[in-house]
């Protein structure tokens, strides 16, 4: 018996399934906020993706097995389902898997089109899609600084970046950023304790925050100066 | 003379369908030791290895030959007759396809044989004949399926919608899934007869204005949360019959389906953003003809861009942009090309004054 989940990609109450029988799975939308503070759309190969849609399941994983869910997404406009891949979070390397031989297959309930998928195991699920453009932009902290951790959410494009290094310039791999892109950190001068900086933006109105960006390399030089 | 050739033919008609010795039925057969009413061992695995078949098989004939007239051999031929009964039982052969019969004449193939099984192969294909026609209905659509079918078409529900106002209450996009933009000619809504499952696709011929044989690409509708959309598009079948262009739509379920063309305006609008805001998301729409595209906003969200545009004056766009601090402003039903002549600026100055004087306008360009 394979049991029937829709996901929309706007859907804000969560699917989920009847409570009546205890050991049914349950799932839950995640939502792009939710991968922006606690994950990151990396693949295997650390390449960030794009974030379509996603949910969460859990349930029992041997009742799982016997009865996969099936999934079932909104189809996206202006996206391909061929180009659509579903990847499964792992936690220990923080990156999101590939399914392998899960492809997405079309399905109608009614009148509606839908993408589905089984689903056989607990985890988190998301459908992701590659970025047209590769490129990396630099962000290059001030001299005497330097991040330990840090993370960056372009919501438009549904990529989240995010890196652990110590280091004194942050490599985003994409080839642009949006005026609108989150830049959070931890960051530590020479000789002070570390501090945190959430969610401000690359946008040109924070002047004294960002300079302007040098469009050979496409590097931004970073000030402190707004800070104090 | 003439009719009773006739009577003959149509009487001997259901006989040969019955008759065992057709080519289509296979047979096997078997041999009981002397005076035993059991099968040997030889004997009833040779029998189970055919069990599966017999199983699936449509028509099973079992004969059983009577060797003798004694009432010995009657009792005996009973006990083998009530053998097989079981054995149709047991591996749960139907009464209604298989007939067991007691025959008095030795087997041609096999002389010594007790049994012959004989049976229709259930790997060759049912031969069915079955009349196709065309049903008309009377608001001008047509169907064509089998003769048995249109019982079950008649109460289709056929509805097209192509009037602007129609396809907007769907908040159809008019772009295909390449971004392409595409010019409407019609969306079809197919709705079957409750509890209707066609077994085979029917082809539904849909009479429709505009449409050409060259050139147009059938959809079917998809939709999300926010709009409708075509997608897995392929070639449409159009041609022309009694003086009307009929879409030939192949399905064989309800749904909503859309036939459109690529359209050949080629103009690119390029909308750049004022420094110190970010473009969010565009819309261009047009009633006359039926338009609504959505912008493809560069990943930076410093410009937006729409192709194959018609003359922009008769486009109106819709942008929402936010700047740094998060505030966003929506500039509506604006005309494209006063836009590309004015700035968003100046339409956000007009609404909000008190924007900073040292925002510096950019102007938008027309490629």
């Amino acid at each position: 018996m394979n049991i029937r989940i829709v996901i929309s990609a706007m859907m804000l109450p969560l699917a989920s399934l009847s409570v009546a029988q205890p050991n049914s799975p349950l799932v839950r939308e995640l939502d792009f906020e939710e991968v922006a503070q606690n994950y990151n759309t990396y693949n295997e190969k650390r390449e960030p993706m794009s974030y379509l849609a996603g949910f969460s399941m859990e349930g029992d994983i041997q009742l799982l097995k016997k009865n996969p869910v099936q999934v079932m997404f909104n189809p996206l406009a202006k996206v391909d389902r061929g180009d659509c891949v579903l990847m499964r979070w792992d936690p220990v390397m923080r990156v999101w898997d590939k399914l392998a031989g899960n492809q997405l297959k079309n399905t109608t309930e009614g009148r509606n089109l839908y993408w589905a998928a089984l689903i056989d195991s607990p985890g988190h699920y998301a459908l992701m899609k590659e970025l047209e453009k590769t490129g990396t932009t630099q962000l290059v902290l001030p001299s005497g600084c330097s991040a330990e951790e840090w993370r960056c959410v372009q919501q438009n494009m549904g990529v989240v970046c995010e890196g652990f290094a110590h280091t004194k310039s942050l490599s985003v791999p994409m080839p642009t950023l949006s005026p609108t892109a989150r830049i959070s950190m931890r960051y530590r001068k020479m000789g002070e304790p570390v501090q945190h900086l959430s969610d401000t933006v690359l946008g040109t109105l924070v002047s004294d925050f960002w300079k302007q960006p040098d469009a050979v390399n496409q590097t931004f030089e970073m000030s402190f100066a707004s800070l104090k | 003379m003439k009719i009773c050739i006739v009577i003959l033919c149509v009487l001997t008609a259901p006989a040969l369908a019955q008759d065992s010795g057709s080519s289509e039925y296979l047979s096997f057969y078997l041999r009981y030791d002397d005076r035993e009413t059991m099968l040997s061992e030889y004997e009833e695995g040779k029998l189970l290895d055919y069990v599966y078949d017999l199983f699936l098989s449509e028509s099973v004939i079992i004969d059983i030959r009577r060797s003798g007239s004694s009432f010995a051999q009657d009792a005996l031929t009973e006990q083998r007759y009530h053998y097989f009964s079981e054995l149709c039982k047991e591996y749960q052969l139907s009464e209604l396809t298989t007939k067991i019969n007691i025959v008095t004449t030795r087997f041609e193939e096999d002389a010594q044989a007790d049994v012959r099984v004989l049976y229709r192969d259930p790997t060759q294909a049912k031969k069915v004949v079955r009349r196709e026609g065309v049903f008309t209905h009377p608001d001008g659509w047509r169907v064509n399926c089998f003769l048995s079918d249109i019982p079950f078409l008649q109460g289709t529900q056929i509805h097209v919608m192509r009037t602007p106002e129609e396809l907007s209450k769907l908040n159809l996009l008019t772009v295909d899934e390449w971004g392409n933009r595409l010019e409407i000619f019609g969306v079809v809504s197919v709705t079957l007869a409750a509890d209707t499952v066609l077994p085979s696709r029917v082809k539904f011929q849909i009479p429709l204005h505009g449409i050409s044989e060259v050139g147009c690409v059938e959809y079917t509708l998809m939709s999300n949360a926010e709009n409708t959309f075509p997608s897995n598009g392929s070639k449409a079948s159009v041609k022309r019959e009694d003086g009307l262009m009929l879409w030939k739509l192949d399905t064989n379920r309800s749904g909503l389906y859309v036939i459109a063309g690529r359209t050949s305006d080629a103009q690119t609008y390029k909308f750049n953003v004022p420094e110190g805001f970010a473009i969010l998301s565009g819309r261009a729409m047009s009633m006359s003809p039926y338009m609504n595209v959505e912008a493809v906003v560069a990943g930076n969200q410093l410009s937006a861009s729409f192709r194959n545009m018609p003359a922009p004056e008769l486009v109106t766009c819709e942008f929402t942009l936010a700047d740094m601090q998060g505030n966003e402003y929506t500039i509506a039903a604006v005309s494209a090309k006063m836009l590309m002549h004015e700035s968003f600026l100046s339409f956000l100055r007009k609404r909000d004054p008190v924007l900073p004087e040292n925002l510096v306008a950019q102007k938008n360009t027309n490629k």
